[in-house]
């Protein structure tokens, strides 16, 4: 989640009794780094200051990976070609709604003034669940019934796409008690859990389009005294 | 796009919208519960094994077979953990039991890896090729799990065998990621403590 990177180096250059003497350029060049920090506390959106350890930035961070995450399975599924472009798209569309959601999270419900609640609300019709169901509904209709567990397995980009499903469901974790406390809204707790379906079924789709198998789960045997097979010699 | 909706998938239910969800007895818990917090890192281990996984296969360096049966014994670690055992039927702790003989097999695997590698006479960073790298990172993945595991086995809703085999499960990795460079013949990078940016700026000033 970036926040504007003009912000604080515009409030420092107007304010800082700690100038270095020369001129602060701001045109082009706003500084990535501006320590307010370093001693442990950040702000939300409302302005409000926070350890750096309050769960809300602890669902925040969690969201920035499943992001991140997200963005790796997208690269992956690049490569793989035309057969998941329609995946790449819609994992572009959930970049950007979580950041929307990052948005939600920053701003707590319970304490923003009524035109920040407007501003960050998030799915207030439901509209992106559905969309995630119908993607869900479309690519499911070509997958063969699931008749056991699956291993993460697949491909790359299936594997990375597993990646990102486990952590999509960090981030519920981490969202659903600020939701509960009504802190964030309710619609974004849903669709983080809607979207580790989502993100499940993508994997299965990644898997047959590059025509892997998955390797499905199968109950080893746990002989005791037998210590050397399958070993793994040069 | 097809104008008919197509066939609701049976994939999603629906049930966790509330921020519930249930245990392998039928329990139902809030999903901040830390036997949740066990089961995702467990699944996150899994999904990173799934990627060393895809890289082991195409440096063929022979270590996806244990892989994948890594992967099938955290399966079953996962259905230990969602079986509180405290609170289950004698056939649903039959069936989820997690047998100390898979800790044994990791140690024997470990003894093969590492009697190719050379002594560890550094540390090393996370480096060494594709295989190597991903092998590091599930590594420290594993370790998390652990450490999620860790209240869960103490609680006892857990067996213990869970939090062993989760232990050990990290020095594999860490063999396993060595011999997958040494295999690809990639060098691992060395752990060299790096000189502050002052000290580096008074050196090249006496220069």
């Amino acid at each position: 989640m970036l926040l504007n990177p003009f912000r604080d180096t515009l409030r420092r250059a107007g304010t800082s009794a700690f100038s270095t003497g020369s001129a602060i350029r701001l045109a082009g060049r706003p500084k990535i780094y501006t320590k307010t920090g370093d001693k442990g506390t950040s702000s939300l959106f409302t302005g409000e200051r926070r350890p750096k350890d309050d769960e809300v930035f602890e669902a925040l961070g969690t969201n920035d990976e499943l992001s991140s995450s997200v963005g790796l399975a997208r690269e992956y599924c690049l490569d793989q070609g035309s057969d998941v472009q329609g995946m790449v798209e819609q994992l572009e569309q959930i970049q950007c709604l979580l950041q929307d959601i990052g948005s939600n999270i920053a701003t707590p419900r319970d304490s923003a003034t009524a035109p920040r609640l407007a501003r960050t609300e998030f799915d207030s019709d439901g509209q992106h669940v559905q969309d995630l169901e119908n993607w869900i509904d479309t690519m499911d209709q070509e997958l063969p019934p699931l008749t056991s567990f699956i291993l993460p397995s697949g491909g790359k980009a299936a594997a990375a796409l597993h990646v990102a499903r486990s952590i999509s469901r960090r981030t519920e974790r981490r969202v659903v008690p600020l939701a509960q406390e009504q802190r964030v809204d309710k619609s974004v707790a849903i669709y983080l859990n809607r979207l580790s379906d989502y993100l499940f079924t993508c994997g299965r789709y990644a898997a047959m389009k590059a025509g892997r198998q998955e390797v499905l789960y199968k109950k080893p045997r746990a002989p005791r005294v037998k210590k050397n097979s399958p070993s793994v010699e040069e | 796009m097809a104008s008919e909706q197509p066939k609701k998938s049976q994939l999603y239910t629906r049930t966790g919208d509330k921020g519930e969800s249930s245990l392998y007895n039928g329990e139902r818990r809030a999903k901040t519960d830390r036997i949740f917090e066990a089961l995702g890192a467990v699944d996150e281990l899994n999904s990173s094994i799934g990627i060393a996984h895809h890289y082991c296969v195409k440096s063929n360096n022979g270590l996806a077979e244990q892989l994948i049966e890594i992967q099938c014994n955290l399966q079953d670690i996962g259905s230990n953990i969602a079986t509180p055992r405290h609170d289950a039927s004698e056939i649903q702790l039959r069936n989820t039991a997690f047998d100390e003989g898979h800790i044994e097999k990791l140690e024997g695997w470990i003894d093969t890896l590492d009697a190719q590698l050379p002594p560890l006479r550094n540390f090393i960073l996370p480096s060494g090729g594709e295989s190597s790298i991903f092998l590091h990172q599930a590594r420290s993945i594993c370790r998390r799990a652990e450490r999620t595991a860790i209240p869960v086995v103490e609680a006892e809703d857990a067996d213990e065998s869970v939090g062993k085999y989760l232990n050990r499960l990290s020095d594999y990795l860490f063999a396993a990621a060595r011999f997958a460079a040494k295999h690809d013949k990639m060098e691992e990078n060395l752990y060299k403590k790096a000189k502050s940016g002052r000290e580096a700026s008074i050196q090249t000033r006496a220069l």
